[in-house]
């Protein structure tokens, strides 16, 4: 099985095969009694200065995905390579400079942000010591230009701030490390929608500007759409499609991604009782997923071996990557 | 509107008196919703919609107050009751749903018992005729086994189920008047579609008139047939559904149908950023003295600042407060 993705470029984060499995401990002795399957297999990889965007329902395993590239988890299986360099089996020292261009932008402004630090702290900590530059406020100050907050905010601490402000904040700190790679999980879902397209557009022109690549986590296909170059579908710790942008909302080819993309509710005059395809059921448990395709319990177009058949992630054309038996005629 | 009227709020005005003054979190608030109509409250947090939704169901609490205003359900002024009559009220002739079920639903009895009790209290069934009418409501909400899930626990429901079983127990008593707040929030895309389907469908069926609130025009174009803006505690606009989305009159309203990305427009139009509304929501303790929007508003006028605008009439079914629209009204 060949799930390898090539790119022209060389890319900067190429995931191989990751599986993350948690343990589900029990008892006096906490015996291990069972595994959390959430992400179970899957490769993609990102170009320079690239945004992937990632989507899926809660439970897909898109976040342990973000988390486990970061390596904030030791990944059960598969490799993880940023900007050329295996970084799957890296010691928590090893992994100390390899983070400084790796960051992450969360999705709650107010959990993330240390209370009792200061903005400037706040952004410029890890600055300040990797740098040894006695100017670090400078830094900080030009950081918050650059995120549109005043140089002066830097003295203010995060309560301060309203939500959209205070991931102004999360942006600025992540930025602050020149990372080639962010990891931006559901960045903008817990803003008031008039504060969404402040946040976003400011993460589309920061992109131009320092030219990191993205994994831009949500769940919100409309902004996905909007802020991503390509985007992959998860579905219970799989990947079911990855796709140009155009190719995966113009012509999705899962009945995962098509169902997703009919779902979303239609902001416009007439959406009232329109037709659009409806699921039937609930997301199945992580810990006992289905056999063969893990959507089969769910699919409007179930055939007999997606009950016993795991379908293999096929490149049905250029780019268009796809794990569906009703899509496999064009790999066998 | 010449239909008849399931519920009129007039002049509404809830504060709540912190330490830090007064928050006037409803100020001021009319609607209006039809028999059988589904009137959708937009707004983003701290518009004061959920306040809106509690006061109608008075449950206010200190330091929170109803300090004016007039709440006539099917004819009867509901302010002016006892709080015991307030309680028949409740359950009986207004339901209420929320974002989070598992909140509303207490862990330690069986999702049965608790909708059991509805019929128990407000139409003294005994224990046994409870427990059958409950199996019927799960089942008309679309809960598979309805029989044996009666026995079980709100932790043993999936996020889409709990929510399908909290409609259950606002249907109990057939209601002639459904409360929904923030319904589909908390749920994922597809098991959103599922629950917008199941609360039509229900509507349908019982006739029932709902009032939606929700931040997603999305979910309002699914949904309802006339719809308020919400802004610092006052409607902003009033208007049907259609009617939102060709014809919008408050700057608030346009700048929001324009911030949101849409499905398409991407690829259609080629990417372009998206439309914000500049700063913050006001703080609700110091408002201007003019219109709250103002700070925000790219039409903004000397008078915006000084003089807060009454609600002009466009038509008898639109309404929108704003100084532009003073040359459009019409009078009464």
């Amino acid at each position: 099985m060949n799930m390898a993705e090539v790119d022209k470029v060389e890319p900067e984060l190429e995931v191989r095969n990751l599986k993350m499995h948690f343990p589900i401990r029990a008892g006096l002795l906490k015996k291990t009694v069972g595994h959390v399957f959430a992400v179970d297999g899957v490769s993609f990889s990102i170009g320079r200065g690239e945004t992937l965007g990632l989507v899926g329902e809660s439970g897909c395993g898109k976040s342990t995905i973000g988390r486990t590239i970061l390596r904030l988890y030791k990944p059960t299986a598969g490799s993880i390579h940023v900007g050329g360099k295996d970084i799957t089996h890296l010691s928590a020292n090893e992994l100390t400079s390899v983070r400084q261009k790796m960051q992450m932008i969360f999705q709650d402004p107010y959990g993330s942000l240390n209370p009792r630090f200061r903005v400037s702290e706040l952004i410029g900590e890890a600055y300040r010591v990797h740098s040894g530059d006695e100017n670090w406020e400078d830094h900080v100050a030009n950081l918050l230009d650059k995120v549109g907050l005043q140089p002066d905010h830097m003295r203010r601490y995060a309560h301060e701030f309203s939500g959209g402000q205070r991931q102004r904040i999360g942006i600025a700190r992540a930025l602050a490390m020149s990372p080639r790679l962010i990891v931006a999980d559901e960045p903008v879902s817990a803003l008031d929608v008039s504060i969404q397209a402040q946040v976003i557009n400011l993460l589309d022109s920061l992109k131009d500007e320092f030219g990191f690549s993205c994994l831009f986590i949500a769940h919100d296909l409309s902004v996905v759409e909007h802020i991503a170059d390509r985007v992959a579908v998860m579905y219970l710790g799989k990947m079911v499609e990855l796709a140009s942008d155009r190719e995966l909302y113009q012509d999705p080819k899962h009945p995962y991604t098509q169902a997703l993309i009919s779902a979303v509710p239609k902001p416009e005059a007439g959406a009232k009782r329109r037709d659009r395809l409806i699921l039937r059921g609930d997301v199945p448990s992580p810990i006992n997923p289905p056999s063969g395709c893990r959507f089969h319990t769910r699919c409007p177009h179930v055939l007999d071996e997606c009950r016993t058949i795991e379908p293999n992630f096929n490149e049905i054309s250029p780019g268009h990557w796809v794990a569906c038996h009703l899509h496999s005629e064009t790999s066998t | 509107m010449s239909t008849e009227l399931a519920l009129e709020v007039s002049g509404l005005k809830t504060h709540f008196m912190t330490p830090e003054g007064r928050v006037r979190a409803v100020d001021g608030v009319d609607m209006k919703i039809g028999k059988g109509r589904t009137l959708g409250v937009l707004g983003e947090s701290g518009s004061g919609k959920s306040v809106t939704a509690l006061s109608v169901m008075q449950l206010i609490e200190s330091p929170g107050k109803i300090v004016e205003g007039r709440i006539i359900l099917d004819g009867r002024d509901i302010l002016a009751i006892s709080e015991e009559e307030m309680r028949e009220v409740r359950g009986k002739d207004i339901s209420m749903i929320f974002q989070e079920p598992m909140t509303s639903l207490n862990p330690v009895y069986t999702l049965g018992d608790q909708i059991a009790e509805v019929f128990m209290v407000h139409r003294g069934f005994s224990r046994a005729a409870a427990l059958d009418g409950a199996a019927n409501m799960l089942e008309q909400v679309g809960i598979p086994s309805p029989k044996a899930r009666i026995h079980e626990y709100p932790h043993q429901f999936s996020g889409g189920m709990r929510q399908r079983a909290m409609i259950a127990m606002a249907i109990a008593c057939e209601a002639k008047l459904m409360i929904a707040d923030e319904p589909t929030t908390a749920l994922d895309v597809t098991i959103q579609a599922q629950i917008i389907d199941l609360l039509l469908n229900l509507q349908d069926d019982l006739g029932m008139s709902m009032m939606l609130i929700t931040h997603d025009l999305g979910v309002i174009a699914e949904t309802s047939d006339d719809v308020v803006v919400m802004y610092a505690g006052q409607v902003v606009e009033h208007v049907q559904i259609n009617q939102l989305f060709e014809n919008p009159a408050h700057p608030y309203t346009q700048g929001l149908l324009a911030s949101i990305p849409r499905l398409g427009a991407k690829f259609s139009t080629g990417k372009q950023p998206l439309k914000e509304i500049p700063g913050i929501v006001p703080n609700l303790i110091r408002l201007p003295p003019g219109c709250p929007f103002a700070d925000r508003c790219n039409h903004v006028m000397a008078r915006c600042r000084e003089e807060r605008p009454p609600l002009f009439k466009l038509s008898d079914t639109h309404g929108a407060r704003c100084w532009l629209q003073e040359s459009e009204a019409i009078s009464d």
